[in-house]
């Protein structure tokens, strides 16, 4: 598996975090992949499995959830690796009265009441938040259990529904499957 | 003088207006940023139709109305902002969640391209390229 790992080559814009990151692993033939098993996973949730069977429905795909079982071309194993439901950002006035998103200042938490002092901002500023969500998915050969397909993505949407959504068809749009960008 | 002091007295109700709604703006804000969004949306559909010219009081009415998922006045309001300040990055950002959230790629696309155009921020043009990498 390690000799695997290390044959994968980079193929998208790896070194610059804001985009979809991917990796294949050489000379692999996804051509005749006809039925993907969407392994059932603790770390991710329903609605981004929900979200990629409906996707890969939509492409034409036979797709099954559950445990591995050897009926399937591939196992589709996705992990959410960060969940932020409400990001917010403070956006401050600036002095002739605008409103300006940069330099605007994220906050965690679930606290809309920061110190005006400790953020260095004035007292009167406006919330705006949005959700995010970080991805990961791995494509298995069920035999060998060898990777053949990685890809992470990191995607912001006005509500969760619409960050999961666009996670996904983020990532789908590198994969190395029907419909796919090459 | 006299002409003088005519336009004096006509600016002086507009003067009024501006300094109230500037008032009604900072409340509306107060409440947004206390997590009061109901009074919130109510206090900045004032300010915004007491100075309809004012990008500030459109954007805020554009961001409280998205919090509160009325989209139809959110869209309305920051796209008002943005005709006032082409160069609202806020109301680029919120229009293009907005926008996608709807499913108008292509008025998604538009918004994520103005704002990695004009944005000084490395943070929000990697986050807008990224978003048009996906609509493309």
């Amino acid at each position: 598996m390690k000799s695997l790992l290390l044959s994968l080559i980079l193929a998208g814009t790896a070194a610059c975090v804001a985009t979809t990151r991917v990796a294949t692993r050489a000379g692999t033939d996804f051509s005749r992949v006809q039925t993907i098993l969407l392994l059932d996973s603790a770390s991710a949730s329903r609605a981004v499995t929900d979200a990629f069977a409906r996707a890969l429905l939509e492409k034409g795909y036979r797709v099954k959830v559950g445990n591995p079982d050897g009926a399937a071309d591939l196992w589709m194993e996705a992990a959410v690796t960060q969940f932020t439901p409400d990001r917010k950002y403070l956006v401050p006035l600036k002095g002739n009265g605008s409103i300006v998103l940069y330099p605007a200042q994220e906050i965690s938490g679930r606290s809309l009441y920061p110190s005006p002092t400790a953020a260095s901002l004035p007292d009167a500023q406006v919330v705006i938040s949005n959700a995010a969500v970080s991805l990961s998915v791995r494509l298995l050969e069920p035999r060998s259990g060898d990777l053949l397909w990685s890809g992470a993505v990191t995607y912001e949407g006005l509500d969760m529904d619409a960050a999961v959504e666009g996670s996904v068809a983020s990532l789908l749009k590198r994969f190395p499957l029907k419909g796919a960008a090459p | 003088m006299k002409h003088f002091v005519a336009l004096l007295m006509a600016l002086m109700p507009m003067a009024a207006t501006h300094a109230a709604s500037t008032d009604t703006l900072q409340e509306g804000l107060r409440q947004a940023n206390a997590g009061q969004w109901d009074q919130a949306l109510s206090t900045l559909r004032q300010a915004a139709a007491a100075d309809r010219g004012d990008a500030a009081a459109q954007t805020a009415l554009g961001l409280a109305a998205l919090q509160r998922q009325q989209y139809g006045e959110a869209q309305t309001a920051l796209e008002r902002a943005l005709a006032l300040d082409p160069q609202s990055e806020t109301a680029l950002f919120a229009l293009g969640l907005l926008f996608e959230k709807q499913r108008q790629s292509g008025a998604a696309r538009s918004a994520w391209q103005r704002l990695a155009a004009i944005t000084r921020s490395s943070d929000l043009r990697d986050m807008a390229q990224r978003h048009l990498d996906r609509l493309e």
